[in-house]
């Protein structure tokens, strides 16, 4: 009896390795047939794989070229890092596939930007902390606030030409130190950031459990001594922008302004 | 098995992200009672799940806004449960995570496997139609079925490969694994058309070997077609209208077993929302020219 793991081995190591490895009869019918059939099966893999980057990275894809893009797709998809991904996640390591392939930093920036693009597009909802909702407090009860990053919020910093590409599009992107990418509602939204904003939000993320009172990162970020030490004058700045993109959360108790208070 | 609703025996149409829009703005201006053969909304919708597997984003918001107006079909293409290393667990905890979340009326896969958790094939290989091979599906399926907590069905495939070492044939091997696994059968003509006319059988003659009580749900999909030196190849890529030879299967088969819930696939060179709406609006006209037989209650008797 044809045995389930012998006939599965057999199919891949073809699949993956052309004709040649297919054992004579396996299947039945004439060898042409077979051949033909084994080939609609290893032609909607690379389909499905090479349209599931394409979708993911089109802009990168047009800064190569069609034939290059292409040709890096398919080398990159005979990988085991790249076919053991969920077609929605294939391109994870494209990027860093791109990197260590010698394409140009505008090239492997793009795609590194494209990325996290679509990890914001898919990431969990959360409410974004506005600014109206800490209007009014004194400054005791707005460095108890505890702050999260949005999960969908992410940044990075390309390489320039990545930055005037997507000025084009974006308002003050073009001299901006970091690219902002935020979905505080519906739409991923892309926004320039400067270094201060960068560096509250990254010490944000890195902080335990993804979350930390205001006050305490105030102090983190501008006692003497400490790394990439912000000038103080320029943490509220740099707060009130992240705020202003929807980047950030709240995880403690800060009443929204929208809350009907009769109802208690 | 729990059964949390049921799909209405009419025409539904798979949601494309291009047709969310128009989907959303047909479905909240109509009544259900007067979806799919009367009016310009689906009766229902079906959705592959992997494709909302991201925590959150517009799909979702998509999805559940339609769903408070239609009921939902899950179709899975990955869990992959012909693997002979069996179904991946994070695969079978992310669709249980999604059931919980929408409640699906029905939840379905296929008679196929797609590679391991290690090295993933985005298609749906044949399986040899082999007693191991059916003793694997039934205690796949029924993993599946014991953490959803519900009856699946299984989708019979298109194939354009026949293993050799075959001990039975694949109706026989869909009617012995609901027997023993308690699932239903998704059965999509179009896929008949294709596996018969690529494999040399007769597709009259497997449309009126299946059990209609086993059936669930229907696809109706169209197919591209090669012509070789040996004979025409058909290629199940859902990327057309409907065949003749497909709507005259449907029409054959629903004599026997009457109205059920019918989708119309179109995965690839997606038409405009009217065209997909034409073709489902088709399978309605169709469904609709039968004497009224009493459907569904022997379906769920295999619960």
């Amino acid at each position: 009896m044809l045995m389930l793991e012998t006939a599965q081995g057999a199919m891949m190591r073809a699949l993956d390795w052309g004709p040649a490895e297919l054992p004579e009869g396996l299947f039945a019918g004439a060898c042409d047939r077979v051949l033909l059939g084994m080939k609609v099966h290893a032609n909607t893999i690379s389909h499905a794989r090479l349209v599931a980057l394409e979708d993911t990275f089109p802009r990168t894809r047009t800064m190569m070229g069609y034939d290059r893009f292409n040709e890096r797709s398919r080398r990159f998809t005979g990988l085991p890092g790249a076919t053991m991904q969920p077609l929605a996640r294939i391109g994870k390591y494209f990027p860093d596939f791109l990197a260590g392939g010698g394409e140009p930093d505008s090239v492997v920036g793009l795609a590194r930007f494209e990325w996290l693009w679509l990890e914001a597009y898919h990431a969990a909802e959360a409410r974004p902390l506005r600014l109206a909702a800490l209007a009014g407090m004194d400054e005791s009860a707005l460095l108890e606030v505890e702050i999260a990053a949005h999960p969908a919020a992410r940044y990075c910093r390309p390489d320039r030409d990545v930055f005037a590409l997507l000025g084009e599009q974006v308002l003050g992107l073009g001299d901006a130190d970091a690219i902002l990418i935020a979905r505080p509602d519906a739409d991923v939204l892309v926004s320039p950031a400067t270094a201060a904003m960068v560096r509250l939000l990254g010490r944000v993320k890195d902080a335990n459990e993804n979350r930390t009172a205001i006050g305490n990162l105030f102090t983190g970020l501008t006692e003497p001594g400490c790394k990439d030490r912000l000038p103080p004058d320029d943490f509220m700045p740099a707060l009130v922008a992240l705020l202003d993109a929807g980047v950030l959360q709240n995880i403690g108790s800060v009443p929204h302004r929208t809350d009907n208070r009769w109802e208690r | 098995m729990k059964l949390p609703s049921k799909l209405p025996l009419m025409a539904g149409i798979g949601l494309k992200p291009e047709h969310y829009a128009s989907v959303l703005q047909s479905v909240s201006a109509s009544n259900p009672a007067r979806a799919g053969s009367h009016g310009a909304a689906p009766a229902w919708l079906e959705v592959h799940p992997q494709n909302y597997y991201g925590a959150g984003g517009p799909p979702h918001r998509w999805l559940s806004a339609i769903a408070q107006h239609r009921a939902l079909s899950f179709h899975s293409v990955g869990l992959s449960l012909g693997s002979a290393a069996g179904v991946d667990g994070d695969d079978l905890a992310a669709l249980a995570a999604l059931c919980e979340r929408y409640e699906p009326a029905m939840v379905s896969d296929h008679l196929s496997w797609s590679g391991s958790a290690s090295n993933r094939y985005p298609d749906l290989l044949p399986v040899p139609y082999t007693d191991d091979a059916l003793g694997h599906f039934v205690a796949q399926v029924s993993r599946v079925q014991d953490r959803l907590k519900r009856r699946i069905l299984i989708e019979n495939p298109s194939r354009y490969l026949a293993f050799a070492g075959d001990d039975m044939d694949e109706t026989d091997f869909l009617h012995l694994l609901c027997e023993l696994s308690g699932c239903g059968i998704l059965l999509d003509i179009n896929n008949i058309e294709v596996s018969a006319t690529n494999l040399g059988f007769e597709p009259m003659i497997m449309v009126d070997s299946i059990d209609p009580d086993l059936v669930g749900e229907i696809h109706l999909a169209g197919h591209a077609r090669e012509d070789h030196d040996d004979g025409p190849l058909l290629i199940d890529d859902h990327g057309s209208p409907v065949s003749e030879l497909t709507w005259t299967l449907f029409a054959r088969f629903l004599q026997r077993a009457g109205p059920r819930p019918v989708l119309i696939e179109w995965d690839t060179d997606v038409p405009d929302y009217a065209v997909l709406m034409d073709e489902a609006r088709k399978a309605d006209a169709v469904m609709r020219g039968l004497p009224a037989i009493p459907p569904m209650e022997s379906v769920h008797a295999h619960a």
